[in-house]
């Protein structure tokens, strides 16, 4: 793969660069446009071909991380190097190239984003109260890394189950306290909240109520059972009685039924419906 | 529009109480109260509501349930369309269910003769 950046000019056609650009403009009229578009057209152009797990084009990934850092008040190296983030680890670009074509700066931010990818899952808690991270002392690198982690927690729905609650997990102990000693407190209260909402969707909470409902999901289609989980227990957890909460747990268990029945027909009519299509 | 849902009783008392409010959004618990259905009978009609499209759902902004600090509701909102077709369901029931009341009075009707 040998895909240098060739387009200078954004196409118009670009919804997803005119959003980033809009953004850009909008928080910070003095940003360097021109670099920001440059980086945006060498990730695109490294990163196409590539899809996200949600079958989106790879590059919507770094687009979306940038847009985030342009919220947190970053400057142009960080939504240069946020944009080209990912494409020393998943594709062939070098960091010579990166240098002769963005500078220093912009390719020693990425070396390290990609550098802690490798030392331990993303930003391991070693990685970042090392002294090493600490007399690196760019900043700009985790915030880089958080932003990233909100957007794949935005978008966790489409890894497997087990890496969700694994993903979730470390971002409570990592990546939430590290958002907020950088001062970013609504993408801290963001991140904690997409994963407590995952972990809630993925384990049986603690109380009987709530894993009698959490067990009687499990006659439910798969594909909505974390919908119906979540929205249960969230209701059950606004209770304020014991008394209150195992009367709704237990109407519920005797309406699973009628609910288990409605879902499934609803999956099944629809499957004929398209099995149908195919035949015409 | 998906097939329009059966007008149990139970389904027009939480139609009712959608449409007490039609812009706003409803969450289960509420609309338990406001029907005093159990739970266990309004999800399955909200489910099959939500399937016809008479009603959309979708789940709490952060910002809301963050400062209450609790989880993220579902919240559930009659679609435009959605209201419109309550709206002339409940009325058809109320005219069937007046049209029996009158049928039953009359001597001559069918089946009161015994």
């Amino acid at each position: 793969m040998n895909r240098g950046p060739v387009k200078r000019d954004v196409d118009e056609n670009d919804g997803l660069a005119a959003d980033l650009l809009q953004a850009v403009r909008a928080a910070r009229p003095d940003a360097d446009i021109p670099l920001i578009v440059k980086a945006y057209l060498a990730a695109e152009s490294w990163h196409r071909g590539q899809l996200r797990k949600s079958g989106d084009p790879y590059i919507t990934h770094p687009v979306a991380v940038a847009v985030i850092l342009v919220g947190m008040d970053a400057d142009d190296p960080t939504l240069c190097a946020a944009l080209l983030h990912d494409v020393l680890d998943d594709t062939s670009c070098t960091k010579d190239v990166l240098q002769t074509e963005f500078g220093h700066e912009i390719a020693d931010l990425v070396e390290q984003v990609s550098a802690m990818n490798t030392a331990g899952d993303q930003l391991g808690t070693v990685a970042i109260t090392s002294p090493a991270a600490e007399a690196a002392g760019d900043s700009r690198v985790l915030l880089i890394k958080i932003a990233d982690r909100l957007h794949n927690m935005r978008t966790i729905g489409y890894l497997p189950a087990a890496t969700q609650v694994d993903k979730s997990e470390q971002t409570l102990q990592v990546q939430v306290p590290v958002a907020r000693a950088l001062g970013a407190d609504s993408i801290g209260a963001e991140l904690a909240d997409l994963a407590s909402a995952t972990l809630r969707r993925h384990q049986a909470p603690p109380t009987a109520t709530g894993r009698m409902l959490f067990v009687s999901a499990v006659l439910l289609p798969a594909s909505m059972r974390s919908r119906w989980r979540e929205e249960w227990l969230a209701e059950l957890q606004t209770l304020p009685t014991r008394r209150a909460r195992g009367v709704f747990a237990g109407q519920i268990l005797l309406g699973i039924g009628r609910m288990s029945v409605t879902l499934h027909s609803a999956h099944v009519r629809h499957r004929r419906r398209s099995r149908s299509k195919f035949r015409t | 529009m998906g097939q329009a849902p059966r007008m149990t009783l139970q389904t027009q008392y939480v139609l009712r109480a959608l449409l007490a409010d039609p812009a706003g959004e409803h969450y289960g618990l509420q609309i338990c109260a406001e029907t005093r259905l159990p739970a266990g009978t309004i999800y399955p009609i909200l489910a099959r509501l939500e399937r016809a499209g008479w009603v959309r759902s979708s789940w709490e902004d952060p910002a809301a349930h963050v400062a209450e600090g609790r989880p993220r509701r579902r919240y559930y909102k009659l679609t435009d369309e959605g209201a419109e077709l309550a709206r002339d369901a409940l009325e058809r029931v109320e005219r069937s269910r007046v049209k029996l009341r009158a049928g039953a009075l009359r001597s001559d009707a069918p089946g009161v003769s015994w």
